[in-house]
């Protein structure tokens, strides 16, 4: 049983990609485009020249994180729609963390804003967490909405009191120089990748191994007999968003002081990075080695757009459709778990294929 | 069942493959003009967040590239702006012996100062010339030009919106002439009031509602008449229909001209206009036709202009002996109002109308003349000039 399960969740992750790369490569052609060039150059820029590599590297950092950050609680059937808001407080609270510690030495100040930048992160997902422990509040909703909240009331200080008046658009102050972590020689790899790749290992450790992981998995499959058997459930939803709340803060920390270096309102980008990391939750099936790879992946789409832009008359907007069609694709598993369409399809072509051989 | 996937999916491969060959890839663009070392020269824009078909700002610039490789001959390439900076374009375009680089987008750290402990992107590529719009990043704190590479292209135009100012005021005060059915203008004898929708509240944005509001002053002061002046500025740049309810909610307080400077927020002003009855005035490209007859003017931001001009001293060489910082007036072209052609069709169709617009062009013209010869001076916010309130006797800000 195991052996068989293992390839079919690989398939349900592999099969949206091969599918997106396909439409998107139709979508080329009918451009007048050579597809084979877009992604050759897609691939080649962003996965083999060393620079690129590093960057795409780089970029899938936070991805990572906030993949993780999905994961954990995705696996126990909650669901903490608010990475997005967790990730940008983090960013936030760090970059004006930064601004304080100029006179400290670097890697100190590192550490004392990603420290904040977690804590950030952690304060803001206990909301939802209490509120669906001891009112059961749905968290669902209350998460989702909080990112509005959280964006707004970040706006608000970048507007007013955090604001760089020096500078022509909003945007808080860029962070001393010695709170940046340094890139590694020549290549965008900065120490935060070597973080991200630690904080991977613990949580595969985390989610894999360890009673808290094995809980978690109960609790997604039958949160009720969960409860039954003894386990304090409500506890576990404290800890696993506290510990949700940490990565997407975590990652919002590092992304600023290895990415943006200022807070703008365009930090996270549109889509989020939040909700980046749910598409790459989704496409590693919510397991840590799964998310690695995925985060990975998508991150060399993102990086390889820009050179589709430049060495190509193919416009990086083609790298949304594909996303978009990587989201589509993701979502027709759902459809095929829940309703067993796949089943039937099966069945009906086994069928066939017997009244073949007879 | 396994072998028949696979089947499927290599008809979809070969289907791929024989679209494949009917296409054929294409490189940077370059025109038939301009002479064989014009052709090696390359040019590159990288857009605002706006993207390539906004219509305007970006457009306006992609429009002067191209004017540029037609008559000049040179190659140009348009990279959109991507989430998380421009940095890496800038790099890879340089890395790749673009000689112009124009950065659309406010996003200046990795270029000027230099993040992780990399040397900023100007230093690195000395023989590339970097130019960015509507902000001086390339200065120290000494106001001393930082790097020979890269120029600043500013607009005035605080001027500009003095002149929609200007306009806006005359217009009002003589709506019931100007106008026939159609329009629903509040009765000066009842309210006199303007508005303004900002997308954020940055140096970028007040520069127009200062020079704005400065124009209706101007007007108000020698009518000796009071206005009232209703603002917004956290708009964004993204949500018509935010336009929509902020600017109906000015309309209903009984300004008549609404200045909307907020990306597409501005499309659900003039919608909202047509359906108050009023006026609109909308801003870096000509977009007086987006509602004909509703939109009073566009407050232009051509970036067309300092596109082609750069690049043409880029081809005869003469870019060296170029200020820094090149500032484009209302003398430019560059910047300024519409001529309100498309208002000018939907005016009342009678002799008296037709007098009164005649004068207030006129009126308009000599004020842009005091402005260029320096009678009438404007707040420039872009330069971080400061806005003196006490100044504005004639106008209360709600």
């Amino acid at each position: 049983m195991p052996g068989k399960k293992i390839p079919l969740s690989i398939i349900n992750s592999i099969m949206p990609v091969i599918l997106a790369l396909l439409i998107g490569g139709i979508i080329i052609a009918m451009i007048g485009q050579n597809p084979f060039t877009t992604y050759q150059v897609l691939f080649q820029q962003s996965l083999f020249t060393p620079q690129g590599l590093a960057y795409t590297l780089h970029g899938a950092g936070p991805l990572i994180l906030t993949g993780l950050a999905i994961a954990i609680t995705f696996k126990a059937n909650i669901f903490n729609m608010g990475v997005e808001g967790q990730f940008i407080l983090g960013g936030f609270i760090a970059g004006i963390v930064a601004l304080y510690c100029k006179a400290l030495p670097g890697g100190l100040a590192q550490f004392i804003c990603l420290i904040a930048g977690i804590a950030g992160g952690m304060l803001f997902a206990l909301i939802p967490a209490l509120l669906k422990t001891y009112f059961r509040v749905n968290e669902m909703v209350v998460t989702l909405m909080l990112n509005y909240a959280m964006a707004t009331v970040l706006e608000f200080l970048t507007t007013g009191i955090f604001r760089d008046n020096g500078s022509g658009y909003v945007t808080t102050p860029m962070i001393p120089k010695n709170v940046m972590f340094p890139r590694f020689g020549d290549t965008r790899i900065t120490l935060f990748f070597v973080i991200a790749i630690l904080v991977f290992i613990i949580m595969y450790l985390v989610m894999k191994k360890s009673v808290l992981g094995y809980e978690t998995t109960a609790m997604g499959k039958n949160p009720a007999f969960a409860e039954a058997t003894g386990m304090r459930v409500g506890n576990k939803i404290v800890t696993l968003m506290l510990i949700s709340g940490a990565l997407a803060g975590l990652g919002g920390a590092g992304y600023m002081l290895s990415d943006q270096y200022s807070y703008t309102l365009n930090f996270s980008a549109n889509p989020g990075m939040g909700w980046d990391g749910m598409l790459v939750s989704l496409l590693g099936g919510h397991n840590p080695v799964g998310i690695l790879v995925a985060a990975i992946f998508y991150s060399a789409l993102k990086n390889g757009s820009q050179d589709i832009d430049i060495f190509t008359g193919v416009p990086q907007e083609i790298i949304a459709v594909i996303q978009s069609l990587l989201i589509l694709f993701l979502s027709v598993k759902f459809i095929s778990e829940n309703t067993h369409a796949l089943d039937k399809i099966r069945s009906f072509f086994h069928k066939k294929n017997g009244m073949e051989e007879e | 069942m396994k072998k028949r996937a696979t089947s499927i999916f290599l008809i979809l491969v070969m289907l791929v493959l024989t679209f494949s060959l009917s296409g054929c890839g294409s490189q940077a663009s370059s025109g038939s003009g301009g002479s064989s070392k014009a052709k090696n020269l390359k040019i590159a824009i990288i857009t605002s967040d706006a993207g390539r078909n906004d219509n305007g700002y970006n457009a306006s610039a992609i429009q002067g590239a191209i004017k540029a490789s037609k008559q000049l001959g040179v190659q140009y390439k348009v990279v959109d702006y991507t989430n998380g900076g421009t940095a890496k374009s800038l790099q890879v375009l340089a890395q790749n012996g673009y000689n112009m680089i124009f950065t659309l987008e406010y996003d200046f750290n990795a270029l000027i100062q230099g993040v992780g402990n990399n040397p900023p992107i100007a230093k690195q590529f000395p023989n590339t010339t970097f130019v960015v719009f509507n902000d001086n990043p390339n200065v120290d704190s000494h106001g001393k030009t930082l790097f020979k590479n890269v120029i600043s292209v500013m607009f005035n135009v605080h001027q500009a919106s003095y002149l929609a100012g200007a306009a806006s005021a005359l217009v009002n005060e003589n709506a019931k002439t100007l106008f026939g059915k159609g329009y629903n203008f509040t009765p000066t004898s009842q309210t006199r009031a303007v508005g303004f929708i900002g997308g954020t509240n940055s140096n970028g944005i007040t520069v127009f509602s200062d020079g704005y509001i400065e124009g209706v002053n101007y007007i108000a002061q020698q009518l000796d008449v009071h206005y009232n002046f209703y603002t917004n500025f956290n708009a964004g740049f993204t949500d018509p229909a935010l336009g929509s309810s902020l600017s109906g909610s000015f309309y209903n307080k009984g300004a008549n001209v609404v200045f909307a400077c907020a990306g597409v927020v501005g499309d659900g002003v003039t919608a909202k206009a047509k359906q108050a009855g009023k006026l609109a005035i909308q801003v870096d490209a000509n977009k007086d036709s987006q509602q004909p007859g509703y939109v009073l003017t566009s407050t232009l931001k051509n970036t067309e202009v300092p596109v082609y001009k750069l690049t043409d001293a880029l081809v005869h060489g003469s870019l060296n002996k170029m200020a820094r910082v090149q500032n484009y007036s209302l003398a430019s072209g560059a910047t300024g109002i519409t001529d309100m052609s498309t208002l000018q069709a939907h005016l009342a169709k009678t002799p008296e109308a037709e007098a009164k617009w005649k004068e207030i062009k006129a009126e308009l013209n000599t004020i842009a003349k005091k402005i260029n010869d320096g009678q009438i001076k404007v707040t420039n916010a872009q330069i971080g000039e400061k806005f003196d309130l006490s100044s504005l006797k004639n106008v209360t800000f709600k």
